[in-house]
């Protein structure tokens, strides 16, 4: 089956956007919760993996403690990736059972091509990021800083209209990234569809529901950040409660016509 | 330095204008614009709490 190639976001007739209220979050994250209870270990290890690289990158910040700033909002510009096999386990609950990490490699396998060229964006900007933001603040902190508490010292206390100019770029970033992936990810997961088409529909989709999307932007940052407070151990909890939370989020979102846009079958998933 | 910073948000904001008129988005711009005042609050609250947290002054 060919991939939809089209210049704008997915044709009207084979995808409606839903308009929702803020208050839907809180469904999603319910929802989310209950993924996570029933399926277990397999979410867990989700969360355990991507507390265990937190971990890494603060050890790694502390030798470096310029790019801690940098790798903290990098993380969250490649969480979206990262949840691709808790999307395909909230999938496979959703059509009445409960997998494991067999369905979670075959995501990464099958899913791993349509989402290379995706995948590799995100990471591209995540980078950009990092070495844009080293360098400002490279720039801007005039003083020596030897440790990073020290660094955090001096960011907090400082009026530089530099430190007020790298937050607004750093909002305008995370921003269009958010835009741009809040539903690419299964999106192109599910359907057989360009990521050019994918990324347009997901700008479309926000755009329609700028404030549940602001209130769901929330949500991720303030789970990211409590799991930032409690020494990166949050993530084995928020990460996965975020991750399912999300494909219910492009569930809710995302009206699509199976004749138009047909998803792509679980034998197509393993023929792949 | 305060040019390049100001020429990388116009950059930033070129980017948002062309992904918007590509996806046909036409409240794009009130979604970024949320977008940021309410991180651009988010921030504020967050540092107060670290400074109140390490007590820095």
């Amino acid at each position: 089956m060919p991939a939809i190639e089209c210049e704008g976001p997915l044709p009207a007739n084979a995808f409606r956007i839903r308009q929702l209220p803020p208050g839907r979050v809180l469904a999603w994250l319910a929802s989310g919760w209950r993924d996570m209870r029933a399926i277990g270990w397999p979410s867990y290890l989700h969360g355990l993996f991507v507390c265990l690289v937190g971990i890494a990158l603060a050890l790694l910040s502390l030798e470096a403690s310029l790019l801690v700033l940098g790798l903290a909002s990098a993380f969250v510009l490649v969480g979206p990736f990262l949840a691709t096999g808790l999307y395909a386990l909230s999938r496979r609950r959703e059509r009445g059972s409960v997998g494991g990490l067999d369905i979670v490699v075959l995501a990464w396998r099958c899913a791993g091509r349509r989402l290379l060229a995706f995948n590799l964006l995100l990471l591209g900007a995540a980078l950009a990021w990092v070495a844009i933001s080293a360098l400002l603040l490279g720039l801007f902190v005039n003083v020596e800083t030897t440790s990073l508490p020290a660094l955090l010292r001096y960011v907090l206390t400082q009026d530089s209209v530099h430190f007020l100019q790298w937050t607004v770029l750093g909002s305008l970033v995370a921003a269009t990234v958010f835009a741009c992936s809040v539903i690419t990810i299964p999106l192109l997961m599910e359907r057989d569809v360009s990521t050019r088409s994918a990324i347009l529909t997901s700008v479309r989709t926000v755009s329609e529901n700028p404030l549940t999307m602001v209130v769901w932007a929330i949500c991720i940052a303030a789970a990211t950040a409590a799991s930032l407070a409690t020494g990166m151990l949050g993530f084995i909890l928020l990460y996965p409660l975020i991750g399912h939370a999300s494909w219910h989020a492009y569930r809710d979102l995302a009206e699509i016509d199976d004749q138009e846009l047909p998803q792509i079958t679980d034998d197509q998933f393993e023929n792949h | 330095m305060t040019w390049g910073l100001t020429g990388l948000i116009g950059y930033m904001l070129f980017i948002i204008w062309n992904l918007a008129r590509k996806s046909n988005a036409g409240r794009f711009g009130t979604f970024i614009l949320f977008f940021v005042l309410a991180f651009g609050m988010l921030g504020f609250i967050a540092k107060s709490v670290i400074q109140w947290l390490f007590e820095i002054d």
